[in-house]
């Protein structure tokens, strides 16, 4: 495709350092975090290197409410900021991931995915906050929830999460897991010019025109770094276009509306998916995370055995990619959801499916991952 | 009164909606007026003011401020602050919380403010009450005081506010009350100014849901009591009998660098090494 | 400082996004030609005691399979209380072709620096699979066919450095890996390690593989593709690897 190059660099990194590769890349000067297993490596590897990093701070917090907060903070100051933990450090999360929806900071937050609710099982993996990242903040809000396979889709999807967050003014929620995080591969070390890196709209207008949550073509109004002479308010209570509180009820549903719909707009970019042999498929095996290369496998055995099998990976959860799963859906005798929690993403395939094909579901919560026997047994 | 005019001009927002949500005889609105006039003073520009809110009564104050102003969750204030401030250090990051908020549900936050001393100023609106939920008790209700959710008297002890910060490391610590207004002004332009983390505590009169359950028959009688019990720390180190009376001023002056500062120098240290192996 | 970021507008056309959905990624893994072999699912469990340094070794010799031959490997290693117990392991599985599922499930070789580790894992051993052990630590072997150096004493004897015992076992993995070379293990270990402690495991590599190539014969023969039903030896072990 392209000319040859000189030879990239290399390096064998667990998924979590790789997350922090593709933070850098896509622009991040900003980590606040806490400690917990196993998410605990981004936090470290991004102390190492944010010290070099020009403009790059780095600070680890009291907990995880003022990880955040330091995160919106830093947002809002204009960098690309982001935190990493996992299960217990999420729930402390979920009212300032609200927070960040409601007044449309950009952000990421990486969740690595552990087993069991409670401290449940820290050192194995899990899927069990599907659901929770989607609807963990309280109230209507709009969110962006992706995840990822293997080392290398960690540079991507944290570049992808990065690049949803600045170009939507949302937070957006990567969710690994434990394996994933855990599991050293070979990557190719991101270079400039990589990726395309977006960085949000700043306005151009004079000062005195600007108002902050303004109707605009695309749904998103343009967010000025504070301190550079837009002076405007910035809250958590519904407010009208210029950030006042409000409860007049036009402004309150234009508000709401508008939230939405910048989202909503732009399913085709957000959406990621990949098919494998989906094109022929009778059998379609639907997954994310480090259940899909079970699933791979499994797929490719069963087309081996004759099965005309295939695999549907979702990359982005939410919003869920309704455009890529429904046709499946339609077209296949059965769809198979292997995951590792009680039935979470399930819940979507099947109100997706609105009972036009049999969908099974295989649920594992022991804390050993799915594998590809365990699913070609349900295929085959 | 000129004078006063120019300063509304100049630092109140013209488009929101006033009159303030305050209600009559609060000592909020007083405070908001010292907070203007010690930024007056101290000469700094509008652009590079940050106030920072947390949830309460208190909190609503960042609405009609014309600074950079950020509206965040309760008790949550100093870690947007925080933020705020590491990533661009040359603004002047005030957190303006009340007592529930910064020593209640953020009293993690502010014990680590100021142990780290991150360069942001902490100005605490301190009624002794939760205003903004109708009346309940905080961790700084006086012990034996009346609340909605004491209402056989506050069993529990008061928080020592300027022992707690002075303890956990603030490099600054003072109190004022919004009777003392020319001191309090003084006190947050000090703040202001000082590196590190300073918290300036105001005690401010909440009549309608403290006052009134407490014995106090109007909101002029809270004042007229700061007003009595109130004595600069200088006059109270030297009384024999203290009861009943409470220091103002300022109670810890460190000197030490602002976090913020801490890292900048540590960063340019890591570029000289790397610049002279080079 | 200031707060402003300060990058550029979008200059390519590629997107992130677009990289991703299609199918498998141009970036990282393997061209999975090594040595010029192609190479079936092959999976190592390296295993010992805490202090061993059985975690550095498995990200030495990950790293070389990786980027020094090129093939696709993933590695991932115990955590949590396990790790801490004293118990170390680290697993390696290696391929031609991008690996689906990452853990072990089936081992070809298994070396073990302590008793405990090879009683424990030597289930996991593919009838064929080779046993690699430490021939002082491991006193009871589970099988009567398994491959034995001194890698401990070598380590104190002939390199000098006590620490450098997982170093000498790599050198012997290297040597009975008939896809690896030294080369590619050397510099992997001169890119990983501190300059200050380079030359003594530099020695120790060689020392491991030297003896393994005077005591313990040819390099292991990989299995002839097709010879055996991979497919249906592999069977779900995962009731059994509770420690996973
Ligand atoms: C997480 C959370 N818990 C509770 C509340 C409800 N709440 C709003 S303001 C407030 C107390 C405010 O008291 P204080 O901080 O002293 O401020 P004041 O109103 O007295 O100025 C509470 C409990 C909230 N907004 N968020
Ligand atoms: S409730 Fe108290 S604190 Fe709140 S506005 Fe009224 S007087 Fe002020
Ligand atoms: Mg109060």
């Amino acid at each position: 495709m392209t000319a040859p190059r000189k030879k990239r660099r290399e390096a064998f990194l667990l998924g979590n350092e790789a997350v922090v590769e593709g933070a850098l890349a896509a622009g991040c000067t900003f980590y606040a975090g806490y400690p917990i297993t196993p998410s605990t490596e981004i936090m470290e590897c991004m102390a190492k290197r944010l010290p070099h990093v020009p403009d790059g701070a780095f600070i680890q917090m009291e907990d995880e409410i003022a990880s955040m907060g330091a995160v919106i903070g830093a947002s809002l100051a204009g960098r690309k900021a982001m935190t990493a933990t996992s299960g217990p450090g999420f729930s402390l999360m979920q009212e300032q991931i609200g927070y960040a929806a409601m007044t449309e900071t950009p952000l990421v937050l990486v969740n690595v995915m552990r087993g069991g609710a409670s401290t449940g099982l820290p050192t194995s993996p899990g899927q069990g906050d599907v659901q929770q990242a989607r609807w963990g903040a309280h109230g209507d809000h709009p969110i962006i929830v992706l995840s990822a396979t293997d080392v290398p889709e960690c540079v991507e999807m944290t570049v992808a999460a990065f690049n949803f967050a600045e170009k939507y003014r949302s937070p957006v929620i990567l969710l690994l897991d434990e394996i994933t995080a855990h599991t050293r591969e070979k990557i190719e070390l991101p270079e400039p010019g990589d990726f395309e890196v977006f960085s949000r709209l700043t306005p151009t207008m004079p000062p005195e025109w600007y108002k902050p949550y303004e109707e605009t073509m695309r749904g998103v109004p343009p967010m000025p770094p504070i301190g550079s002479g837009y002076r405007f308010h910035v809250t958590g209570l519904s407010h009208d276009p210029l950030g006042f509180p409000t409860s007049r009820p036009e402004e309150v549903r234009s508000l709401t509306e508008r939230q939405f719909r910048k989202i909503d707009r732009f399913f085709e970019d957000i959406q990621i998916v990949e098919h494998v042999d989906t094109a022929d498929a009778e059998v379609v095996v639907i997954a994310y995370g480090c259940v899909a290369r079970s699933a791979r496998l499994a797929v490719k055995q069963a087309r081996e055995a004759g099965v005309r099998a295939g695999l549907l990976v979702l990359k982005t959860l939410y919003p869920f990619p309704r455009r890529h799963v429904e046709p499946m859906l339609r077209n296949c005798r059965l769809a198979v959801v292997p995951e590792l929690n009680m039935g979470q993403l399930s819940r979507e395939v099947k109100r997706v499916n609105e009972g036009y094909t049999t969908v099974r579901t295989i649920n594992r919560i022991d804390g050993q991952i799915i594998t590809p026997s365990q699913i070609l047994k349900e295929i085959a | 009164m000129a004078e006063i005019t120019q300063l509304i001009h100049q630092y109140l927002r013209h488009n929101k909606k006033f009159p303030l949500v305050f209600c009559p005889g609060c000592g909020h609105g007083i405070v908001l007026g010292s907070l203007v006039r010690s930024v007056h003073a101290l000469g700094l520009a509008k652009d590079d003011v940050v106030i920072v809110a947390g949830i309460g009564c208190s909190g609503r104050i960042a609405a009609y401020v014309d600074f950079n102003t950020v509206h965040t969750t309760h008790g949550r204030a100093l870690t947007v602050a925080t933020g705020i401030k590491m990533a661009n250090p040359k603004l002047t990051v005030i957190a303006v919380m009340g007592d529930g908020d910064a020593f209640s549900i953020g009293g993690n936050h502010l014990i680590h403010a100021a142990r780290r001393n991150i360069g942001v100023t902490a100005l605490v609106l301190n009624n002794f009450i939760y205003g903004m939920t109708g009346g309940q008790c905080s961790s700084t209700t006086p012990e034996g005081a009346y609340s909605h959710t004491c209402p056989q008297g506050q069993l529990e002890s008061a928080f020592d506010i300027v022992e707690l910060t002075r303890a956990a490391g603030a490099a600054g610590v003072s109190r004022g009350t919004v009777y003392h207004v020319k001191e309090l002004d003084a006190l947050m332009a000090e703040a202001i100014s000082r590196p590190g983390f300073n918290l300036v505590e105001a005690l401010t009169p909440c009549f309608t849901q403290y006052g009134r359950g407490n014995g106090f028959k109007s909101a002029v009688e809270m004042f007229k009591w700061l007003k009595s019990s109130c004595l600069s720390v200088e006059r109270y180190e030297k009384l024999e009998d203290r009861t009943g009376k409470l220091p103002i001023g300022t109670f810890v002056r460190r000197d030490v660098d602002g976090l913020e500062t801490r890292w900048a120098n540590m960063r340019q240290a890591l570029a000289a090494k790397k610049g002279g192996a080079a | 400082m200031t707060g402003a970021p300060k990058d550029k507008a979008p200059a390519k056309p590629k997107s992130a996004t677009a990289k991703a959905v299609n199918g498998k990624m141009a970036n990282g893994n393997g061209n999975g030609n090594g040595n010029g072999q192609t190479l079936a699912r092959y999976e190592i469990r390296l295993s010992g005691l805490g202090g061993q340094g059985i975690l550095t070794m498995g990200k030495l010799l990950g790293q070389a399979l990786a980027i020094g031959h090129g093939y696709y490997v993933t590695q991932t290693q115990s955590y949590g209380p396990e790790a801490r117990g004293g118990a170390s392991r680290a697993d390696l599985v290696v391929s031609s072709e991008p690996i689906s599922y990452p853990k072990t499930e089936y081992l070809d070789l298994l070396v073990a620096l302590s008793q405990e580790a090879a009683a424990s894992y030597y289930s996991y051993l593919k009838p064929r699979g080779a046993l690699l052990i430490d021939a002082d630590l491991v006193r009871q072997s589970p099988s009567s066919v398994a491959l034995a150096l001194p890698f401990t004493r070598l380590a104190r004897e002939k390199v000098g450095v006590p620490q450098a015992t997982n170093v000498v076992a790599l050198g012997a993995v290297a040597y009975l890996l008939p896809f690896a070379r030294i080369e590619a293990m050397r510099k992997s270990l001169k890119e990983s390690l501190p300059e200050k402690i380079c030359d003594a495991n530099i020695k120790a590599l060689n020392l491991g593989y030297q003896e393994a190539k005077k005591r313990l014969g040819e390099p292991i023969a990989l299995p002839d593709p097709g010879e055996d039903d991979v497919q249906a030896a592999r069977m779900d072990l995962t009731e059994i690897m509770t420690e996973d």
